[in-house]
């Protein structure tokens, strides 16, 4: 591959059809891949605590489509028509720098689940050292995160090949886990078992737990927003960048958070780390939490390097070395160090969080992609930031399509609390997720009809004046 | 129309042309039935079972 084409699939040059590595099979893999990866097993802890196994799986899985429905069709339609990736995607909607507002989000959404995983990878190396039989502490968690970004930033410093290395094992190694897991429980438990074991820590209220649980199922399927433009701009047709996202990013990833569920209803614990040992003994269970460790690892190493490369729209890093980029992704990681517990036990208004960002930037996407531009972009404009540019607005911002995501962000905590879980009666109707994505859409487009030729700029030209690359 | 003296501009510019001249037809189908089977994954299914649970 030439450096060229590196710089086409790894970074923001719109990727050519020729290049793309995706058919169908292809993109079947690569988001059945995404989908079995760590982050399933914090999901399926979160929802034990507040629901069952019948009403968590309902929750995980038909949330995780909603949310992934509702977040894909804009992105995968837009960004494999135009091979671009997603925050390049948001210019036309949101402006030039209105764009990088969505990219502060999306790096609180990366580099989260960094700091939620590593400190699973420091959890897992506690239990390793208790199932030997060594004293431990939560500063052997904290430890365990300063480690897990030593080897992290070790890794993407030296590029994409030792990820793709790793990917090869860990994914069927992951599978293999996850089979272990579904096959124990149903062998050593049974389905009665586990569909009558309570949640571990629920309000007083059933109704109240289910629509909770919900609201971390949809929440979860809208964290995927990060991800898609990349598989779509990779994909060769219309329909591999849509089908292999709705059925892996949300349905398989819902039913691997199940067996993730019913694991922590059975053990009675929310650490994923604490499930290995009790299901599979301290031989097997050490092993699997070894694996798990590792698998840890690399979903973290391909969260930072990402983030790395999305540091790469802002004007004045654009030329920074690789390796001060990734310092710069790892450091708002450190907090994990030293309050790994409390922070983790933060991660279910952290999930809830994906919902409140990153619904409303659907919602408004959705409807400037298909209503108010009939999925017809201009990449001249995209790449320019002059200020007569067609997507520059006012000061590089399209101030109606960023107050509309305001807007839907004060819905969603109007309507759910993640921090005082709080719920509005309301969300017995809607939830809050996808009220957070309608209202917005519907006030951008209504928006957009009274007063678009206002906020209209000049029309597209075939030149780049600035460009932003 | 002239060629860009940095590489990384030009190169984007040539991308740039290529994609724009690539026809509808040349990234397949996504027509009107594609759209009622993603609604039906992603929303009515999902939606009818959140319903038949709630209680």
């Amino acid at each position: 591959m030439s450096a060229d084409e590196r710089e086409s699939v790894f970074g923001r040059m719109p990727v050519l059809l020729p290049e793309r590595e995706y058919g169908s099979g292809g993109a079947h893999a690569s988001c059945f891949a995404y989908a079995i990866a760590t982050w399933c097993f914090l999901t399926g802890g979160y929802a034990a605590e507040l629901v069952g196994a019948v009403q968590g799986v309902v929750c995980l899985v038909a949330g995780n489509l909603l949310g992934v429905f509702l977040a894909t069709m804009t992105l995968s339609l837009g960004c494999q028509r135009y091979g671009l990736e997603q925050i390049d995607f948001c210019k036309p909607a949101f402006g030039q720098r209105g764009a990088m507002l969505v990219l502060v989000l999306y790096l609180i959404n990366m580099l989260g689940w960094s700091g939620l995983i590593l400190v699973m990878f420091g959890n897992a190396i506690r239990n390793i050292a208790e199932a030997l039989g060594y004293p431990t502490g939560e500063w052997i968690v904290g430890c365990g995160v300063a480690l897990g970004l030593w080897i992290s930033y070790a890794v993407v410093a030296h590029g994409v090949h030792w990820l793709n290395v790793s990917n090869k094992f860990i994914t069927p190694g992951l599978i293999a886990l996850l089979v272990f897991m579904a096959v124990t429980l149903l062998r050593e438990h049974g389905w009665d078992e586990i569909a009558a074991a309570p949640p571990l820590d629920p309000s007083p209220v059933p109704l109240r737990n289910y629509l909770i649980a919900l609201e971390l199922g949809i929440a979860s399927g809208f964290s995927w927003w990060g991800g898609l433009g990349f598989l779509a701009r990779n994909t060769r047709t219309r329909r591999d960048s849509v089908y292999p996202e709705i059925l892996h990013l949300g349905l398989s990833f819902g039913l691997v958070c199940s067996v993730a569920l019913f694991s922590a209803l059975v053990v009675q614990s929310d650490d994923p780390t604490r499930w290995m040992v009790p299901l599979g003994g301290i031989g097997l269970g050490v092993l699997a939490l070894v694996f798990v460790a590792l698998a840890n690892l690399t979903s973290t190493a391909v969260s930072i390097y990402a983030s790395g490369l999305a540091l790469r729209h802002l004007p004045g890093l654009r030329r920074l070395p690789w390796r001060h980029l990734i310092w710069l992704t790892i450091l708002p990681c450190a907090p994990f160090v030293f309050w790994p517990q409390t922070l983790y036990d933060l991660g279910d208004v952290f999930l809830a969080y994906n919902g409140t960002m990153h619904a409303p930037v659907a919602g408004v996407l959705f409807v400037d992609f298909f209503l108010l531009r009939r999925q017809r972009l201009s990449l001249w404009s995209i790449f320019d930031a002059s200020p007569d540019g067609e997507y520059y607005y006012q000061g590089g911002f399209h101030w109606l399509a960023l107050g509309a995501a305001a807007l839907g962000q004060v819905v969603y905590l109007t309507l759910y609390n993640p921090i005082t879980t709080e719920l509005h009666e309301v969300t017995a109707w809607v939830p809050a997720s996808v009220a957070a994505f309608l209202v917005p859409a519907l006030c951008y487009g209504l928006g957009m009809l009274l007063f678009g030729r206002r906020v209209a700029a000049a029309p597209a030209r075939r030149q780049l004046v600035a460009p932003n690359i | 129309m002239g060629q860009h003296e940095d590489p990384r501009v030009a190169e984007l510019e040539r991308r740039i042309r290529a994609i724009e001249a690539l026809d509808d037809a040349a990234l397949g189908r996504f027509g009107p039935w594609d759209w009622v089977a993603a609604v039906l994954c992603g929303v009515v299914i999902p939606v009818a079972a959140l319903w038949w649970f709630a209680g």
